[in-house]
């Protein structure tokens, strides 16, 4: 097992991954971002809608159930 | 004419009673009983931790709201089931006591019980800020509370002293790590807002096995021709912010100014603070249970932890031998069928992260999360079960595994409309099911992250939609959850 993670200065400039000043500056910029939040809300749509499409099935089941009772 | 008994008035049991009643006859009742008067949208507690929002600002009183919506409110906490009844009445009923002390009765045709979770601040000493030394931001109450003692430090800050800040989980069992993420990235810029960063160490202490675990696992993203573990993203947002992390940890004891807690190698340190907001672990509320004679079912109903059992298989496995079928889809109750549970209160099968034990045998281990999204998904799909059960069907009509359903969330990283930036993420599904995706467990096309500005205007989005959908304003069944 390795040992427990103690971030140090040290471990921050050796081990760890950091971001450029374009990614930084990215994360900001207003054209930029406004793109992305376009493009991350379709994404989440699509989670939402796909989690959602699961019961639709069932659903088919439940009519069965309920036309049967 | 049946009587729905939905208990809670959080995320999940709110959404079960909303719909429920939009799904049920005129004839059929719908009763909601819960100890609190409002409404939380719990996601925001964060703004109100770091004082960028007050507390009328995340609730709302839900009295008036039932009413419009002719759902019966009862202010009460439920204590225990009888899913029998009793000699007197074959009835099964709930009893529920009111703030003056008294006992009420109500009785029940379906039962869903959307309770939520018991603050454990007193399985670790010291902890919380109800006789403790830490702070919280599980509540609207502690949320401000935290505020005031940041203001403090920071006037503390302005006249040159240097200031310790801890943030994470109080306990090595502990869940919503994602929430206590927000809260130290939030608390970081609000720092650099406010001027005084410079004078202020900030660490994170947690009982993940890695950073970005989140009791989930972790998730794995495609980014730069890698697929890499989202503890990279964790690790590098944190150096990125100067935050010094320390993780596989279990808190024992809170002090006045300091923590101890041993870890999974076995060692035993301690870490000073002047500040600390650490969330508790969570059990279920303790809900009893009796039978027609008066005799105590709890264990029939509940497992060790309080949560409700249900349709998941509860067989103690090893985690190799976990899988996506474990997970519950109807949420009913094996021993009642006219009994759920809902968010928080239904008892998972087992984790979804590997637990892990220390050399002194605690358990190190996040629980697994089922808030936000993924409850008020699991709470819908009942209300339709039991509005489909109500109308002549003979089981649960609906399922909704969280081994086959995704998350959307959103996790504040610094709130400003220009400037501050949160971190986007989706997940599918939520509970890694390795038969359909051998490799990492789950959907890599659906499954992504990342850090920007967008993301933040997307959680106060979020905050407003849900809060409109909640107070059931015109248009609400057409909001997903």
């Amino acid at each position: 097992m390795r040992a427990e993670r103690r971030c140090t200065d040290h471990e921050k400039l050796a081990y760890v991954t950091t971001p450029t000043r374009l990614t930084v500056f990215m994360r900001t910029f207003l054209p930029w971002q406004l793109w992305r939040f376009a493009v991350i809300n379709l994404k989440m749509i699509e989670i939402i809608a796909r989690s959602h499409r699961s019961n639709p099935v069932r659903r088919q089941a439940s009519d069965e159930t309920l036309r049967s009772t | 004419m049946s009587r729905v008994v939905v208990l809670g008035a959080g995320i999940a049991g709110h959404t079960a009673a909303a719909f429920a009643r939009s799904w049920l006859r005129r004839g059929d009742d719908v009763t909601v009983v819960s100890p609190r008067p409002d409404y939380n949208w719990v996601p925001s507690n964060i703004w109100v931790g770091v004082g960028l929002m007050k507390p009328s600002q995340v609730t709302f009183p839900l009295a008036p709201v039932y009413e419009r919506a002719g759902i019966e409110f009862v202010q009460a906490t439920a204590r225990s089931v009888h899913p029998e009844g009793d000699l007197q009445t074959r009835a099964p009923y709930i009893v529920a006591e009111l703030d003056d002390g008294t006992k009420r009765s109500v009785p029940y045709d379906f039962l869903i019980n959307a309770t939520g979770p018991a603050l454990r601040f007193d399985m670790t000493a010291g902890l919380g800020p109800e006789g403790g030394h830490s702070l919280s931001v599980c509540l609207p109450g502690h949320a401000a509370q935290a505020a005031a003692a940041l203001d403090e430090q920071v006037q503390r800050m302005r006249k040159g002293e240097h200031r310790r800040f801890l943030v994470g989980v109080g306990h090595g069992t502990c869940t919503c790590e994602g929430a206590a993420f927000e809260y130290i990235v939030n608390l970081e810029f609000e720092l650099r807002r406010r001027g005084v960063r410079d004078r202020a160490q900030i660490t994170w202490i947690t009982n993940e096995y890695e950073l970005g675990d989140f009791g989930m696992g972790g998730m794995h993203l495609r980014r730069s021709g890698y697929v890499t573990p989202s503890s990279i993203f964790n690790a590098s947002l944190f150096a990125e912010r100067g935050i010094d992390w320390i993780t596989r940890a279990h808190v024992n004891e809170v002090a006045h100014d300091r923590v101890h807690y041993e870890t999974l190698s076995g060692e035993e340190g301690e870490q000073p603070f002047d500040f600390a907001m650490l969330l508790p672990p969570f059990s279920g509320v303790g809900l009893k249970a009796f039978d027609r004679e008066g005799a105590e079912i709890t264990d029939k109903l509940f497992m060790p932890n309080q949560f409700m059992r249900v349709d998941a298989d509860y067989t103690p496995r090893p985690p190799e031998q976990w899988r996506a079928g474990d997970w519950p889809s109807t949420y009913q109750s094996p021993a009642y069928g006219n009994m759920f549970a809902v968010g928080i209160a239904f008892a998972p099968p087992h984790a979804i992260s590997t637990p892990h034990r220390s050399p002194k045998g605690t358990l190190i281990a996040p629980a697994p999360p089922r808030t936000g999204m993924p409850s008020a998904m699991i709470a819908k799909a009942v209300a339709r079960s039991v509005a489909d059960m109500v109308r002549g069907a003979e089981a649960p009509t609906q399922r909704a595994s969280m081994a086959a359903m995704g998350a959307a969330c959103i996790a504040s990283a610094g709130a400003n409309p220009f400037t501050g930036t949160a971190a986007s993420m989706t997940v599918f599904p939520i509970v890694p099911d390795f038969e359909r995706y051998p490799e990492h467990g789950r959907d890599r096309s659906r499954t992504f992250g990342e850090i920007g500005l967008a993301g933040h205007w997307i959680k106060i989005l979020l905050h407003h939609v849900f809060l409109y959908k909640a107070r059931l304003r015109p248009g609400w069944r057409w909001i997903p959850e």
